[in-house]
């Protein structure tokens, strides 16, 4: 499978008769099997990338360039669970009849540190517990594409060590793409194959990780590579 | 020590106090002897009037007759409101051609259009099944119709997402949404049929509580006439926690947070 390509892709809104250019011809190629990190300031596009990819939302002008068999998964912001579901009713919400498998449910479950819960409603769980339900959703899917959206930016730093490894884990295994979207450069490098910086609508920089997981976030290169990103980040 | 007591009996001792000063002022009234029994009779007069109405079936009778009534007519009014809401969704532009002429009838009082529902249908059970639609199906539309439309946008993208199609959006997304709304609307309707019904009857039936009410005044039976006002009251009240407990079946543990 083919990754994905953006090609001069321009998206604009207008608030109060006033057209906020959000993406100038923006470039990208997202590889597969690979995990791709978008970092920037906010309001710079990251949301709004991905909400095109998804296809939640249409590019004003330039092209979206997908597999064919693309099956999409997008971890937003916000949860968003069925509050009239259970954990494992919302876990297995995407999924049709058939393709549910109790085992390989408990077994995501277990993964997101959700055993004991799964007869639990969302009203019931702390924030990062109904993101881990979002995140294991997700994952039970078996998407070729995952889009997530600064997915662990409500889990307390333990909770989000785990998870950044359970997604690592995960994508090995399943070999699925990953666009992730965050404003934390340490989780940009600890995760990312690929790393691009965006800024004024276009991408300004991008950086290719090779380094094995787990990664030492204070090895000398990757100190510099961290200023390096500080620094394309700041001076938009 | 008040907390030990039991549930039931915490909620109901408001109550039966409540009923029993009630009864003691009417007691009261009526001993005084200003008040003719004929406009008002006492509570025993009353008390023994019921036991012997109840006793020969008269009671049973006249609220199943209403009840039956009430259900057929709710039951197709919901089916009708459920339909027209799916279809007004469906089809958002028919709320254009449609605002005006549901306005205009639920401005009606159903119960105003008896002469002319006797004129086209009769007294028989129709013109009687008629009312309770009309008095039912506008409070169940316009909640079904808010059900559908006050849906989370957010939940509807993460679905479409997820590729879902529109069948199934609705089914697992729109109208779990609805839910409480519709619940909030059938509980509406029900006590609308059931106070139309008993109107309806009044005027054109020959068995039901309304009947038995406006046959006793004819007979000037006061007695009969208030042992028909309470059983229309208990009646009511029973059919609203009949379908309460159902809402709280369906809705299983969610009614125990909110949703009911």
């Amino acid at each position: 499978m083919a990754g994905i390509d953006l090609v001069q892709l321009r998206k604009a809104y207008t608030v109060d008769q006033r057209r906020i250019p959000i993406l100038n011809g923006l470039d990208l190629s997202i590889p597969e099997k690979a995990i791709t990190v978008v970092l920037g300031k906010s309001g710079c596009g990251k949301t709004t990338l991905l909400r095109l990819i998804a296809g939640l939302e249409t590019p004003d002008s330039g092209q979206i360039q997908l597999p064919g068999n693309q099956r999409t998964a997008f971890v937003f912001q916000e949860p968003r669970l069925l509050p009239w579901l259970s954990v494992q009713g919302n876990v297995q919400f995407p999924l049709k009849r058939a393709e549910i498998q109790p085992d390989e449910t408990r077994w995501m479950l277990r993964t997101v540190g959700l055993t004991g819960f799964e007869q639990a409603l969302p009203h019931q769980l702390s924030g990062g517990m109904q993101q881990r339900v979002a995140l294991a959703r997700a994952l039970l899917y078996h998407p070729t594409l995952i889009l997530m959206d600064e997915p662990f930016a409500a889990l307390d730093h333990f909770t989000r060590v785990e998870m950044q490894q359970a997604l690592l884990d995960i994508q090995q295994k399943t070999g699925a793409s990953i666009l992730f979207v965050t404003h934390s450069i340490d989780e940009a490098m600890t995760l990312g194959n690929k790393l691009v910086i965006l800024a004024g609508g276009v991408i300004r920089s991008a950086y290719t990780l090779t380094d094995p997981h787990p990664r030492d976030l204070l090895g000398s290169e990757m100190i510099e590579l961290r200023r390096r990103i500080m620094e394309d980040i700041n001076t938009h | 020590m008040r907390n030990d007591r039991p549930p039931l009996f915490r909620g109901m001792l408001a109550p039966i106090i409540g009923i029993l000063a009630l009864l003691l002022l009417w007691h009261l009234v009526c001993s005084l002897g200003h008040i003719s029994p004929y406009v008002l009779p006492s509570p025993q007069k009353v008390g023994q009037t019921f036991l012997k109405m109840a006793r020969s079936g008269e009671i049973l009778r006249d609220v199943l007759v209403s009840f039956r009534r009430v259900i057929r007519g709710f039951g197709i009014a919901f089916l009708l409101a459920f339909l027209l809401a799916v279809f007004r969704i469906a089809v958002p532009v028919s709320e254009r051609f449609t605002a005006a002429f549901i306005q205009f009838f639920r401005s009606v009082p159903p119960i105003s259009l008896i002469p002319l529902l006797i004129l086209w249908c009769g007294i028989g059970e129709q013109t009687k099944t008629i009312i309770i639609i009309l008095a039912a199906f506008f409070p169940m539309y316009l909640a079904i119709v808010k059900g559908f439309t006050s849906y989370d946008p957010k939940l509807l993208e993460m679905a479409r997402v997820f590729s879902c199609s529109p069948l199934r959006l609705f089914l697992r997304v729109v109208l779990p949404s609805a839910v409480p709304d519709i619940l909030l609307g059938m509980r509406t309707s029900l006590g609308y049929a059931w106070r139309a019904i008993i109107g309806a009857e009044m005027v054109a039936a020959s068995t039901g509580l309304g009947h038995m009410i406006l046959f006793a005044q004819q007979m000037s039976r006061t007695d009969k006439v208030i042992v028909g006002i309470l059983v229309i009251g208990i009646a009511g009240s029973v059919n609203d926690w009949l379908l309460g407990c159902l809402i709280r079946r369906l809705a299983g543990r969610r009614a125990a947070h909110g949703w009911d």
